[in-house]
């Protein structure tokens, strides 16, 4: 598992480079082939038995913000990369650009709002990155428009077995691919650490376009809401419940015969599995199985509570889960006669 | 030093009404510089640096903090919870915590993705009864280790920004606190006469309850009030600046020519300070002494403070060491002038 490392670097969609790097080294110390194409996609080869060409995505990128404007105060405007809830946002710290440069985001003081004022969240544009300095001039000697804002959130093993980060989506899904790549299985893949899926899956689409993929397998960081105030209707998927398999997002109707074989393998294997009862998100799935005439696609996901803020939340179980699944997956693909 | 002292109890808890957990910590910074240590019954530290005469003036910043006290263990291993001062629920979303249980436990406070929430939802306001703390353990095995009652307080790592500029929780009001052991140590170079206690008060968020008990065991001749003030922001443009001074007070629960001395001090001795008109309530411990036993004579002075109740109070170390400084001086000043003249009406 690498994923207090991966969670802990920057990697806001559009500026993959650390996640990248990292990614990167690993492969060269598992001596596993791989190369960078035109969009930064590090896409892997793990060379053995094939029936077929097997595609297996996970994204790098997270969702995070970016510099647009230093006011006269010396204060950082911003803009969301990716889907943020602006609700996330009050009272946090974040690091802003190459060099890391620790910011907060604050709010005004309970004392001076107005009871209307109370417990709303302000939109984005009312909020600012204060780095402690008091001018245009001082900031601009530290930070640019254009630079990448991430969250400042340790990694923390808590609870029975749980996990919080930042960016546990897709962080999840690369480190477990990751694993899967160390494995030296007897089963040809293609590993892809895609880049930009939360600004709109751009990542996928040239990769698979390459790759041609028979069969795309998406590990993801799903959404999980199992929170007491949500009615069971919403939850989507329950944390500690196992790899969830989607039916249907708003990006992909998953091959429902495919779905259900990968149920048949967790089942022939013990494997702890749920489907993933929404039909809200999407995923690089919506762009491979589109991908010239198209693919089969499965999503093999681990549900995190708090997806897009800065204290994501997983189970163990529920990563060991999809990773021992998605081994299953492809071994059997590409088993001999 | 001042940022070690600060960064060390802004990360300790002394949620109001639960001072004493960690009681450790203020006598480790205070005793070399003062002489006697009590506490008073709520909960109140109480250093005394001794002098030679008569007079005794008591310095009063507040020692505790907001914090989170457990209303309900849920199954899921959720823990409800209720404020304990006031707290904007917003600026809890997406923190971390943690429980002071049977021990210390981690946890967070989440809501739904934006998958599947509308934009309606959004813009409602958040409500404490919204949010749970969600510890990641079963109920069966969190019951053993948290109590209806246990208090919890954001996780926040304080944090360097630029130049002499730190954010960190309970910054309300620890910088107030750090004033005072930065007049500890300014008055240890110098002989001072009266009798100085410096005084951490307990539960000011709560309704300034330490200040009234502490002022009533010491029975100070004036008081010296250490607070945060609300600092400059984009949406509060005409409010005093951080790295300008201190903030010091004008108004009726004041005494106006003790105030208008110690403006003259700082101004002597280049001390740089900002103003504010307080006309009523200053929801400071100030509220307290004033009319503790027979009235005490008080000035407030406040470190200029950004984002105040939230996890991430930002303030300038440089205005600390000046409040500091100009503390001791003006205690050093009053020591060599006639004190019923300076009170008298």
């Amino acid at each position: 598992m690498f994923l207090k490392e991966l969670t802990e670097l920057s990697g806001v969609s559009g500026y993959e480079y650390e996640v990248r790097n990292y990614i990167k080294n690993k492969l060269k110390e598992i001596d596993c082939e791989y190369y960078i194409d035109k969009l930064g996609n590090v896409i892997a080869h793990n060379k053995g038995r094939k029936n077929k060409t097997i595609m297996v995505a996970a994204h790098m990128d997270e969702v995070g913000l970016i510099v647009r404007q230093i006011d006269s105060k010396g204060l950082i405007k911003f803009e969301a990369v990716g889907g943020i809830d602006q609700r996330v946002l009050n009272s946090k710290v974040v690091l802003v650009g190459d060099n890391k440069i620790p910011g907060v985001i604050g709010s005004k003081a309970v004392h001076l709002m107005s009871k209307e004022e109370r417990g709303k969240s302000l939109p984005i544009d009312k909020l600012y990155i204060d780095i402690g300095t008091d001018s245009k001039e001082e900031t601009e000697k530290l930070v640019s428009i254009g630079d990448y804002v991430s969250f400042k959130s340790d990694y923390v093993e808590f609870g029975d077995n749980m996990i919080k980060g930042k960016a546990l989506d897709d962080r999840v899904g690369c480190s477990i691919l990751l694993e899967l790549l160390s494995m030296k299985l007897d089963a040809d893949f293609y590993g892809v650490f895609t880049v930009m899926e939360e600004v709109g899956l751009r990542g996928a689409e040239t990769a698979a376009y390459q790759l041609e993929p028979d069969l795309g397998i998406v590990l993801e960081g799903t959404v999980s809401a199992d929170m007491p105030e949500v009615e069971d209707y919403y939850k989507t998927t329950i944390i500690g419940k196992g790899a969830a398999l989607s039916i249907m997002d708003n990006a992909t109707v998953y091959d429902i015969d495919v779905v259900r074989e990968v149920a048949k393998i967790a089942e022939d294997n013990n494997i702890q599995y749920q489907y993933r009862t929404s039909g809200a998100g999407g995923n690089d799935a919506g762009a491979i199985h589109k991908t010239k005439k198209g693919a089969k696609v499965v999503s093999i996901s681990i549900p995190c509570r708090y997806i897009h803020s800065s204290v994501s939340v997983a189970s163990k179980n529920d990563y060991e889960n999809v990773l021992r699944l998605t081994k299953e997956v492809i071994l059997e693909n590409q088993k001999g006669d | 030093m001042l940022k070690d002292f600060l960064f060390d109890i802004c990360s300790s808890q002394f949620v109001s009404g639960f001072e004493h957990v960690n009681s450790h910590i203020l006598p480790k910074y205070f005793k070399p510089y003062t002489d006697s240590f009590e506490k008073d019954k709520l909960g109140s530290y109480i250093f005394k640096a001794s002098g030679t005469s008569e007079t005794n003036i008591m310095l009063a910043a507040h020692i505790d903090e907001i914090g989170l006290m457990v209303t309900e263990i849920l199954e899921g291993g959720f823990l409800s919870f209720t404020s304990v001062g006031g707290i904007n629920p917003a600026s809890l979303v997406a923190q971390e915590v943690t429980v002071f249980g049977k021990e210390k436990i981690f946890g967070v406070i989440g809501i739904k993705p934006p998958h599947i929430t509308d934009a309606e939802e959004r813009k409602k306001p958040l409500k404490l009864k919204d949010l749970y703390i969600d510890t990641g353990y079963p109920r069966e095995d969190l019951v053993k280790m948290v109590k209806v009652g246990d208090i919890a307080t954001i996780k926040r790592e304080p944090l360097s920004l630029q130049g002499s500029r730190i954010s960190a929780k309970a910054l309300d009001d620890r910088a107030g606190v750090a004033v005072m052991l930065e007049t500890a140590k300014e008055l240890k170079k110098i002989s001072h006469k009266s009798n100085v206690f410096f005084t951490a008060t307990a539960q000011e968020e709560t309704g300034t309850r330490g200040a009234k008990t502490s002022s009533y065991k010491i029975n100070p001749h004036i008081g010296i009030v250490l607070e945060v003030g609300f600092g400059m922001t984009p949406d509060m443009t005409d409010l005093p600046q951080l790295g300008k001074g201190p903030i010091v007070a004008f108004g009726g629960r004041l005494n106006a020519k003790l105030t208008k001395k110690f403006v003259e001090v700082c101004k002597k001795y280049n001390y740089p300070l900002q103003y504010e008109a307080v006309p009523g309530r200053t929801g400071t411990d100030a509220e307290a002494l004033q009319i503790t036993r027979e009235g005490i004579p008080c000035i407030l002075l406040s470190i200029p403070l950004r984002y105040m109740h939230t996890s991430v109070e930002t303030i300038d170390l440089k205005d600390v060491e000046n409040a500091g400084k100009a503390i001791a001086r003006f205690i050093n000043e009053l020591d060599n002038s006639d004190l019923e003249e300076i009170l008298c009406f």
